[in-house]
């Protein structure tokens, strides 16, 4: 089974990006998480593999790197993405540096399918 | 106060002030630290509003589409930090002295006002997105924060840390006074509905 995680504390990016995938990703289970604790329980949690995580930056609590640093064996760092509204192109560099990709708020639908097609075909 | 207009409203602060971010940090070759926003959203009398805020206080006015008047405060320390980064270091001038009316070499309200102005632009942007129909804004400037003036209104509020240096520790308060609530509320409601129906 392979399965989605999804870490924002905002909860209209949570539901707008869980309806995206449930809409175009119905097989793909969805784990969505409000904060990096709860994403790090829930994915080890997962009896399935996770093929790609999103995951906000600025949170309460660990911000997203930390986050995808904890989630260590269960979800290597090529299949992760930090997204953040901060688009800062020094903050994006410093992100690409430790091996996770960024992606700017907003995610426009059509680019999350694309990036969640690509990542499913690599889990497969 | 329902939680959805909040999370939109938060979402939208949050993007306009990546953005600004972003703008700036382009400009003076350098990153810019943004701390969480922290939002609030109420009718007015306000609890919440903070009774002390910071005294430099620009105001632009909402006229077509979203109506209200959008406040950015800060302290003067943090716009003299503005102003000072934007400009270049080595400036001995005082912004506070600038602020209060007297003339100096360097327009440093000028240079405030510019931030003031872009991440008001982010977020009418981030509006137009949201409402489907772009607001028009015009400037006020400078001036002191009045509070709502009717008990109508909804005064939606967000504070953020800016910095450059990751020594300021001041927030920027964003505050929007909304004319129009229940229609702005539902607007917000609309959008939540339509983002993630």
């Amino acid at each position: 089974m392979l399965g989605i995680l999804i870490v924002d504390d905002s909860l209209l990016i949570r539901k707008q990006l869980s309806a995206w995938a449930t809409h175009s990703f119905p097989d793909l289970e969805r784990l969505v998480a409000e904060s990096g604790e709860e994403a790090v329980t829930i994915a080890h949690d997962f009896k399935g593999e996770i093929a790609l995580a999103i995951v906000d930056y600025n949170m309460g609590g660990i911000n997203g790197v930390e986050t995808i640093e904890r989630l260590g064996s269960v979800l290597p760092r090529d299949r992760a993405f930090i997204l953040s509204a901060n688009i800062q192109e020094l903050v994006s560099e410093r992100i690409a540096k430790i091996g996770i990709r960024f992606l700017g708020k907003p995610l426009r639908q059509d680019d999350f399918i694309e990036l969640v097609s690509g990542m499913v075909k690599e889990g497969q | 106060m329902t939680s959805i207009p909040t999370e939109v409203w938060k979402e939208a602060i949050n993007l306009a002030i990546g953005k600004t971010a972003a703008s700036l940090g382009q400009m003076i070759q350098s990153e810019i630290f943004i701390s969480m926003p922290l939002v609030s959203m109420e009718t007015v009398p306000s609890e919440q509003l903070e009774e002390n805020l910071p005294p430099v206080s620009i105001c632009f006015n909402f006229l077509e589409g979203l109506e209200g008047k959008l406040w950015l405060m800060m302290s003067k320390e943090q716009a003299d930090e503005i102003a000072r980064v934007c400009i270049g270091d080595g400036l001995d001038d005082d912004l506070g002295d600038d602020l209060d009316g007297s003339d100096g070499p360097i327009d440093y309200k000028g240079v405030v006002r510019e931030f003031a102005l872009i991440f008001t632009q982010h977020f009418a942007d981030e509006m137009e997105n949201i409402l489907e129909s772009a607001p028009r804004f015009e400037g006020e400037g400078f001036k002191s924060f009045e509070g709502p003036s009717s008990e109508t209104q909804l005064l939606c509020t967000s504070k953020v840390v800016f910095d450059f240096e990751e020594k300021m520790q001041n927030y920027i308060y964003i505050v929007f006074e909304v004319d129009e609530k229940m229609s702005f509320l539902r607007r917000l409601d609309d959008y939540f509905s339509r983002a993630t129906g």
